[in-house]
């Protein structure tokens, strides 16, 4: 449906990235956290992280407030600079090239405010415009993908005016709109109506099964247990476990736990 | 708030000294000191007066209709005229700046000039106060009018011409009636120089009598020199023209806001789904290409579509007028031949220029990256150079802001004087100001920048706008001295190339600053 530029020809291409050749284009999995570490003003909000997302996989960092998950998040998009450790995005280092980095990514930040005074296809069309997507092509890409999350009556309004869900539905489409190799979500379904919460599990499983990588933070369980391959659980900013279900439920020695469960066995409170 | 404290007392008492010192010299007039001493009197208070209400309005279309905690507070048990005793108290505070800047240091002026005693201070505060009244009501009562009109018309192109249309009213109102011409100081100066008696005042309360000023003003004339002033209906009018405005305002102003406010409120906070799309189907950016080109087109076009910050433009731009109706019309080219007297119009003229630029630079340059707000993750995590935007933004702010004040401020000059020599040099200090500001107050807005804050106003006035407004005010004041010094040493048969090079080295050097600045604390979003 909306597929990813597997081939990360968007980063090689980059206007800033120069004349790509086979030693600088884009290598090694979508995105890869390289013993990263986030010290606040007197607080340590993540402390040596490391996890990989493979192309074709989906994974989801779960945990509780405060426990470095939009840190992370921010961390990966150039939003933040590391204190220490690397991000590398298609083995590009996010934040000494970050451009090259960026092009590759689609984030969906977890209040996805976009700007006011403007329409959402105006948006759409600016985050295009950013991205480099010819206006041809994103002009088609807008109206899919507006169809798809059933955007498109309301597109041309203000977005000031947007409720939380549509303004959601937005970020989503602007997330896609370029192809990304990676998808990075802080919170997908807040604010959702059940009916578009289904249609963004399809998009994020239609965006893996082509290649994709979707980095995804959440308090859904429900909705990470029935899309993700891993599950990453932390807790005051370090990574207690990671894997699949049944190599959580293995590590639990709980046979039939629910996500729920594992979450309260790993990342309860203690 | 101290430092603003400090840089409001500075400039009072920067006032007060200007205005001592030309009271003094009017005095020194002798037989047409006492006219010409009503005539300041009278255009002091105009001029708060004007300034006052359009400041009123620029805020209170906003205050009044569209502050943030208005949907929470109609969900309250507050009622409407509770509410709008409330937004006209807010608006009031945050616009009566000029009776308190301008005002005082013009009073405490005038009574050292004339050695009252301190009754007539006492009699000043009361008189203040009243025109205080005045402008409070009638402030409140326009807004409430601009807005049920402005409900009804809501085009962009309605409102645009209706603003353009009363600041054109403004100008040719205060051109004809305060703005002194050659021909009011022939009808001041002529009958009395002939017969060696004092000029008679009659001429001057003519021209001002229309104005709901004139009676503060002959009030505050005759309590300072103890000359009679006004008639007797003026006196009456002191008590009588407060009252009426504040009676009016609270039953005319309080229908209206109670009429009016739900429609705003549907119309721009709920949003129905029946209101006009912008620019349906239309991709963007539609003038600019490229990732900056989008993002300086949006600042634009955002711009644009803001009619609070269209007001607050129009507020500045107003001002502007005032000035440059104050250059046009009065007969200034007469000084042209005394250098001294020029230096310091030209002092003057400069220091204005460097202060509406700061102004419009505060207001509109400096917040431009804090008012990526809650959108700036669009910014952050865009594959777009961020160096590249900041140069791109200074290229459009600088020209902007040029654009804005250099033709007005040089219009200026060549009112002053013809020699080319000087015209140039000045165009070049004008060119100087307008890049430097711009740059000054882009570093500081960039490199502390707070994206949890909307309001630009809010903005502006934070710890680094306090910062930036005293670099530039003093770059200003700098750049004043040299366009003085500019035209001494030019008259004195020097070389102004040393000057304009000394004021280039200067400007320059802040540039580089501000773009090391920008450098050094490249903004992430983390800790804003």
């Amino acid at each position: 449906m909306f597929a990813p530029d597997v081939d990360g020809r968007a980063a090689a291409a980059g206007p800033s990235s120069g004349p790509a050749g086979p030693s600088s284009g884009p290598a090694g999995p979508p995105l890869r956290l390289d013993r990263l570490t986030k010290q606040f003003p007197g607080r340590r909000a993540l402390d040596d992280l490391s996890l990989a997302v493979d192309a074709g996989e989906i994974y989801a960092l779960i945990g509780p407030n405060g426990s470095g998950k939009t840190t992370t998040v921010k961390l990966t998009t150039g939003l933040y600079r590391p204190t220490s450790g690397r991000v590398l995005v298609r083995g590009i280092d996010a934040h000494a090239e970050p451009e090259r980095a960026k092009r590759l990514i689609g984030y969906v930040p977890d209040e996805p405010f976009a700007y006011d005074r403007m329409s959402g296809r105006e948006f759409l069309h600016l985050i295009g415009e950013l991205w480099g997507v010819p206006r041809a092509e994103r002009t088609c890409r807008i109206d899919a993908l507006a169809g798809h999350f059933r955007i498109g009556e309301l597109l041309d309004g203000d977005v000031e005016h947007y409720s939380r869900g549509t303004r959601q539905k937005l970020a989503l489409c602007a997330a896609m709109l370029h192809a990304p190799v990676l998808l990075v979500i802080d919170e997908p379904i807040v604010g959702l109506d059940p009916e578009s919460a289904i249609r963004t599990r399809e998009l994020l499983r239609d965006f893996a099964a082509r290649g994709g990588a979707v980095l995804l933070c959440t308090h859904t369980l429900a909705f990470a247990e029935a899309v993700c391959h891993r599950v990453g659980m932390l807790r005051s900013g370090t990574l207690v476990v990671e894997g699949d279900l049944p190599t959580l439920r293995g590590k639990a020695e709980h046979g039939g736990a629910s996500l729920e469960d594992l979450y309260l066995e790993f990342a309860g409170t203690p | 708030m101290a430092g603003f404290a400090a840089i409001f007392a500075a400039v009072m008492l920067g006032e007060y000294l200007a205005f001592r010192r030309g009271l003094v010299l009017i005095a020194d007039l002798g037989l047409a000191g006492a006219a010409l001493t009503l005539y300041f009197v009278e255009s002091i208070l105009v001029l708060i007066l004007l300034v006052s209400l359009v400041s009123y309005l620029a805020s209170g279309l906003w205050i009044f209709y569209r502050a943030k905690d208005t949907p929470f507070l109609r969900a309250t048990p507050l009622s409407l005229g509770a509410l709008y005793t409330l937004r006209s108290s807010e608006t009031f505070a945050v616009t009566s700046w000029a009776l308190v800047v301008v005002g005082v240091p013009a009073l405490l002026a005038l009574g050292v000039t004339h050695d009252t005693p301190p009754e007539f201070y006492a009699g000043a505060v009361v008189i203040l106060a009243l025109f205080a009244a005045l402008i409070a009501g009638a402030g409140a009562l326009l807004t409430t009018i601009a807005a049920a009109v402005l409900s009804r018309t809501p085009t962009r192109l309605g409102i645009g011409i209706a603003v353009a249309a009363v600041v054109l009213g403004f100008v040719a109102l205060v051109g004809k009636n305060v703005v002194p011409s050659t021909a009011d100081f022939y009808a001041i100066f002529q009958p009395g120089m002939a017969n060696g008696k004092p000029a008679s005042i009659k001429f001057i309360e003519a021209k001002f009598t229309l104005w709901p000023s004139h009676p503060f003003a002959a009030a505050l004339y005759a309590g300072a020199t103890g000359r009679a002033a006004g008639s007797t209906a003026s006196r009456a009018a002191l008590v009588v023209v407060p009252l009426v405005s504040l009676l009016l305002a609270f039953t005319a102003g309080r229908r209206l806001y109670a009429r009016t406010l739900p429609v705003v409120m549907e119309r721009f906070t709920m949003a129905p789904p029946g209101r006009a799309p912008l620019a349906p189907g239309r991709p963007f950016p539609r003038r600019l290409r490229g990732p900056i080109g989008a993002m300086l087109e949006r600042d634009v076009v955002t711009l644009a579509r803001n009619p609070h910050e269209l007001g607050r433009m129009g507020f500045i731009a107003f001002l502007l007028a005032l000035y440059t109706a104050f250059v046009l019309l009065a007969p200034l080219r007469e000084v042209g031949d005394r250098p001294h007297a020029l230096a310091r119009l030209m002092l003057f003229n400069v220091s204005a220029a460097g202060y509406f630029l700061t102004a419009f630079g505060l207001r509109f340059v400096f917040p431009s990256t804090s008012l990526e707000g809650r959108a700036a993750w669009v910014f952050f995590s865009s594959p777009i150079s961020r160096a590249r935007l900041v140069m791109a933004k200074l290229a459009l702010f600088a020209t902007l802001v040029t654009v804005a004040v250099v033709p007005i401020a040089l219009a200026g000059t060549v009112r002053l004087v013809r020699d080319p020599v000087l015209i140039a040099a000045v165009a070049v200090l004008l060119l100087l100001l307008a890049v430097t500001t711009a740059s000054v107050l882009l570093a500081f807005g960039t490199a502390w920048p707070d994206f949890r804050e909307a309001n630009p106003e809010v903005l502006s006035t934070s710890a680094s706008g306090l910062a930036a407004t005293v670099v530039c005010l003093v770059y200003v004041a700098l750049v004043g001295w040299i366009a003085r010094a500019v035209v001494l040493a030019h008259a004195a048969g020097d070389g102004v190339t040393p000057w304009l090079v000394g004021g280039a080295v200067v400007s320059a050097a802040l540039v580089a600053g501000s773009l090391a600045l920008i450098a050094s604390r490249a903004p992430l979003l983390e800790a804003r």
